[in-house]
């Protein structure tokens, strides 16, 4: 009786102490992880990574980064373009509608919402209150829209569009703080002050290039051009400043 | 008078000899067999081709010497890295660490790419139909160290991806399908 009190004991101190190694050990090295544009596919939170294609969210578990396991497949809908990821939701544009998944479980995403937009191509970004959507047209897109559409998602069961702002073919976005970066065709990249994001204004545009599609990072933004990568200094987001560039 | 009565009444007038509704569908009958039969193809039409390549071909990954952006594509930022998708072709390495001065390092052979992504040194991407991860930490050494095949639809093996044309029927002893080509067609066998 006494002995397998004592086993019981050793085992759970044997248990924990496992428990505690394991946790240690996760927590000694944090990932490194990559950042994309707006018109992404593929995507990476956490250890998972998601990408759609079709109709389709695909999900890996890469916590062994070298040896990725096939999780699920998830139906999405219909034209589905680019997935952004924010603090555990996943954003989901397709060519009619766009959807918010949460990873609560990170191996089967699950909907919490989607709102359904005119038909277009269309890239999404978000922050904690807010998401911003640009809606271009063109034969593969099937309308002649082009707008840029922000939706109120604090209540994320039930996304608010609350403001549409017509652009000339708007493609990539991208927000860092309270500014927003629309890639608009040969309009330029329109600076936009998002601070009320009932009143979206423009500050100013930066015309030197055709911008596709952008990545703000901590002090500098990489921009998508159809021949190459221009890099901005973004320190100063009243007057972004051309660094540099690899252009053929 | 409408026409569809004038098409189908002499078909009935004469008393029973045909229902109305069979004389119908013979007449519907009739007109998909008329549009679905190749034989009324025109001789020369402008149509699709498909494109195939060796499927070691299509697998083969590898990095190179700097390439010429042509078809640029994605872009993705990853430590002191940029990169730039060239759109079926593969990814373009590029060092950002002076952002004043960019510089191409190499080129990494993928086909059929489009998308990328990058933790602890592993790069993933889409290589026509499969995952594939891709360890960099060593780079310009690169190596595959895993590969999901069959994930992405990628390119039908069987029609173009358009509707209502005329196009080359797919040999397979050819090769894999590695895209449709827009060509001018004599007698094409095959219409989607």
């Amino acid at each position: 009786m006494m002995k397998s009190k004592y086993l019981i004991f050793i085992l759970a101190a044997i248990l924990f102490a496992a428990a505690c190694t394991k946790n240690s050990s996760t927590t000694s090295a944090p990932p490194s992880t990559g950042q994309g544009g707006s018109l992404a596919r593929f995507t990476i939170m956490g250890t998972r990574l998601y990408t759609v294609d079709g109709a389709y969210l695909h999900v890996f578990d890469i916590s062994n980064n070298s040896q990725p396991q096939y999780k699920n497949k998830v139906y999405v809908g219909w034209a589905i373009e680019a997935i952004f990821p924010f603090k555990g939701k996943l954003f989901i544009a397709s060519n009619t509608a766009m959807y918010i998944y949460n990873t609560n479980n990170p191996d089967l995403p699950a909907m919490d919402s989607y709102v359904q937009h005119l038909t277009g191509c269309d890239p999404v970004v978000a922050n904690d209150s807010i998401a911003f959507l640009t809606i271009h047209g063109g034969n593969r897109c099937g309308s002649s829209i082009n707008q840029l559409q922000v939706y109120d998602i604090r209540n994320i069961a039930y996304p608010t569009l609350i403001q549409t702002i017509p652009m000339t073919r708007p493609m990539g976005l991208g927000l860092k703080d309270s500014v927003l970066f629309v890639c608009d065709n040969t309009s330029g990249m329109r600076v936009m002050n998002v601070k009320n994001p009932y009143q979206v204004q423009e500050m100013y545009r930066v015309t030197t290039e055709t911008f596709i599609d952008v990545i703000p990072m901590d002090s500098i933004m990489l921009c998508m051009m159809p021949n190459g990568v221009a890099f901005y200094n973004i320190t100063n987001l009243n007057q972004i400043q051309k660094l540099g560039e690899v252009k053929d | 008078m409408k026409l569809i009565d004038l098409i189908i009444k002499p078909l009935y007038m004469k008393k029973t000899l045909l229902h109305p509704l069979l004389a119908a569908t013979t007449l519907t009958l009739l007109a998909f067999y008329w549009t679905a039969c190749i034989k009324s193809a025109p001789t020369e039409v402008v149509g699709f081709k498909p494109v195939y390549a060796n499927p070691a071909t299509i697998r083969d990954i590898s990095n190179g010497p700097a390439r010429t952006i042509v078809n640029g594509g994605k872009i993705y930022a990853y430590k002191n890295w940029a990169f730039q998708i060239e759109n079926g072709e593969g990814i373009h390495v590029m060092d950002m660490s002076q952002p004043n001065q960019p510089l191409k390092l190499g080129f990494i052979k993928i086909h059929g790419c489009s998308e990328i992504s990058i933790q602890n040194d592993v790069l993933y991407s889409d290589n026509d139909r499969d995952l594939v991860c891709i360890n960099i930490s060593q780079y310009p050494s690169i190596s595959l160290s895993s590969r999901i095949e069959k994930i992405f639809p990628g390119v039908s093996q069987e029609i173009p991806p358009y509707e209502g044309v005329y196009f080359e029927c797919v040999d397979p002893s050819q090769g894999q399908v590695i895209g449709w080509t827009e060509v001018l067609l004599t007698n094409p066998k095959c219409k989607r």
